[in-house]
């Protein structure tokens, strides 16, 4: 019986010999090149525990799977010369860091955190000040960037980068991030399968979302405020977009939400307030959008005639200056029971809908498409006769396009 | 007397807004891209068009144009295409014509034209070095 005590307690002496040693924790301090050492002399799984203090460090390749904690948000800082982070290792994971002034190149996009072909990868509660780019994600999967805050006060901001910048990646997760100040908020080229959740992004140069060729992502809960022209989604299919606020985005070339050929997408529960226009679509097939507000918008929703079986429904429209502005004649797309507040017919029957149909399309919002800088002329007398005019007798503006069950009053969203 | 006077006044008047075939240069970060929509930003890839009778048409991108030319049947004997130099994204923009393209993907342009402009095989061939990408020239492009 000893002896078969002392065989397993032999063995297992061995197995902790040849067995990995576990993880061990690392205090890093700030001296001189201690975040390069530290990761240097680190194993695999282990945790550098990063102490408050100011490290002018750069180039940080992670290669291997390690998690780096900052206490009392130590400051990386890049001297606007150079980048900081390099993750090219799966399941890394980076929380309370403040990384700073990275630095510009022409040919490579240099950013605070940059993560390289990884998985798993977890960015979370940093803080990444003046950066170009700030958070950058090339050909990664599975990834988090939670709870980040992201500003650049650089002025140049034709040449800076994107707060939040994902390229050919898929299932990543951006949630409860602040991006202000850099070229676009948040950018998606060629990403899937993700979803941006309850962000702000706002005063970015260009837009506050920017995503191409993206399938099959999900936005919601997010905040796009005052950014140069506001969001751009573009040349992709599957797109949801729920509860979103688009607000204030004004300007001659600014949009609340530019739609340009999506497919097959849903537009739901979002809020656009004081844009320029509210959105625009062009080349979209089969978008819904339902259970919308628009309030206080330039143009509510300006749909090109190249967009086809996109439905309005059950959206409220309150004190817009033009509802509805189209480039053709011709309409592919339905109104139904959305809620104007131009709407001045009766309802007799009691249904809350109204008897006769509303055109959203003023006359002088058809002008104005053809001439722009008729605009001048805009709720002057002229301009009320001819609407008055189309109202008995409709002409100009193209009878298609009409709402056929107006409602009442205001939905409840 | 009084005829010829108001004459040269109509004349000159007419001559003054007579519109003359002259580039417009870019406002970035305010102007959009007539194709895509997009705010210009990126200095190294813009391009336009000046049509025959002076109107200006601004791109973000070459592959814009190139997309606008074909979509919009676009067919005007008179008018000029310019192209920014990669280069030399602040020094006058290139003539299609005599420009040489380079095409790789590693370029990342804002519409995925992925074609910088050079005012000279030279050039073209010193941006291509560690790259490999496809050296065109504009007919090359249109075809």
């Amino acid at each position: 019986m000893k002896r078969v005590l002392f065989f397993i307690l032999f063995n297992a002496l061995l197995c902790l010999k040849t067995a990995p040693a576990f993880a061990v924790v690392i205090k890093v301090f700030p001296v001189s090149n201690s975040i390069h050492k530290a990761i240097s002399s680190a194993h695999k799984g282990d945790t550098l525990f990063i102490q408050k203090g100011l490290y002018k460090e750069h180039d940080i390749v992670i290669q291997k799977t390690l998690v780096l904690i900052g206490i009392g948000f130590p400051v990386i800082d890049a001297e606007s010369k150079y980048q900081v982070f390099l993750i090219r290792s799966d399941s890394v994971t980076i929380k309370g860091l403040q990384i700073q002034n990275v630095g510009k190149a022409s040919m490579t996009d240099m950013a605070g955190i940059k993560i390289i072909n990884a998985k798993n990868v977890t960015i979370e509660n940093n803080r990444l000040i003046n950066n170009t780019f700030g958070v950058y994600l090339q050909s990664s999967a599975l990834c988090n960037v939670i709870n980040n805050t992201i500003h650049s006060d650089i002025k140049d901001e034709l040449n800076g980068g994107n707060g939040v910048h994902a390229w050919k990646s898929d299932h990543l997760l951006i949630k409860w991030n602040t991006v202000s100040g850099h070229r676009d908020g948040i950018y998606f080229e060629f990403v899937t399968d993700s979803k941006i959740a309850e962000n702000s992004s706002y005063n970015n140069a260009r837009y506050g979302l920017h995503f191409m060729f993206s399938h099959n992502d999900t936005y919601t809960h997010n905040t796009f405020k005052d950014n140069g022209a506001g969001v751009a989604v573009m040349y992709s299919k599957g797109v949801k977009m729920y509860n979103n606020d688009f607000l204030h985005n004004w300007g001659d070339a600014s949009y609340g939400l530019l739609l340009k050929e999506i497919t097959d997408s849903k537009i739901e529960h979002n809020r656009f307030i004081k844009n320029t226009v509210g959105i625009h679509m062009e080349g979209t097939t089969r978008v819904d959008v339902e259970q919308n507000l628009f309030q206080d918008n330039g143009w509510a929703a300006r749909v090109q005639a190249s967009c086809s079986g996109s439905n309005f429904i059950g959206n409220n429209f309150i004190g817009n200056s033009f509802d509805v502005a189209t480039n053709g004649t011709m309409m592919l797309n339905t109104f139904d029971k959305n809620y104007w507040d131009k709407y001045d017919g009766y309802d007799l029957n009691k249904n809350n809908m109204g008897d006769v149909p509303y055109y959203p399309v003023s006359v002088y919002s058809v002008v104005t498409e053809k001439i722009p800088s008729a605009m001048i002329l805009y709720h002057s007398l002229l301009t009320d006769i001819m609407d008055q005019v189309e109202k008995v007798m409709p002409t100009i503006i193209p009878d298609k396009l009409k709402d056929n069950n107006p409602m009442m009053k205001k939905l409840k969203l | 007397m009084k005829s010829c006077i108001l004459i040269f006044f109509l004349l000159s008047a007419v001559c003054l807004t007579s519109c003359k075939q002259q580039f417009e240069p870019i406002n970035y970060g305010h102007d959009a891209c007539t194709h895509c929509k997009m705010t210009i930003m990126d200095k190294r890839f813009a391009a336009e068009i000046l049509t025959g009778k002076g109107k200006a048409i601004k791109f973000d991108d070459l592959g814009c144009l190139l997309k606008y030319v074909k979509d919009e049947n676009f067919k005007d004997a008179d008018a000029k295409m310019f192209v920014a130099d990669y280069d030399h994204p602040d020094a006058q923009f290139l003539d299609v014509r005599h420009a040489i393209f380079l095409h790789d993907e590693t370029f990342k342009s804002p519409m995925n034209g992925n074609l910088a402009a050079t005012a000279s095989e030279k050039g073209a061939n010193e941006l291509n070095a560690g790259l490999h990408g496809e050296l065109l020239n504009w007919i090359a492009l249109t075809k």
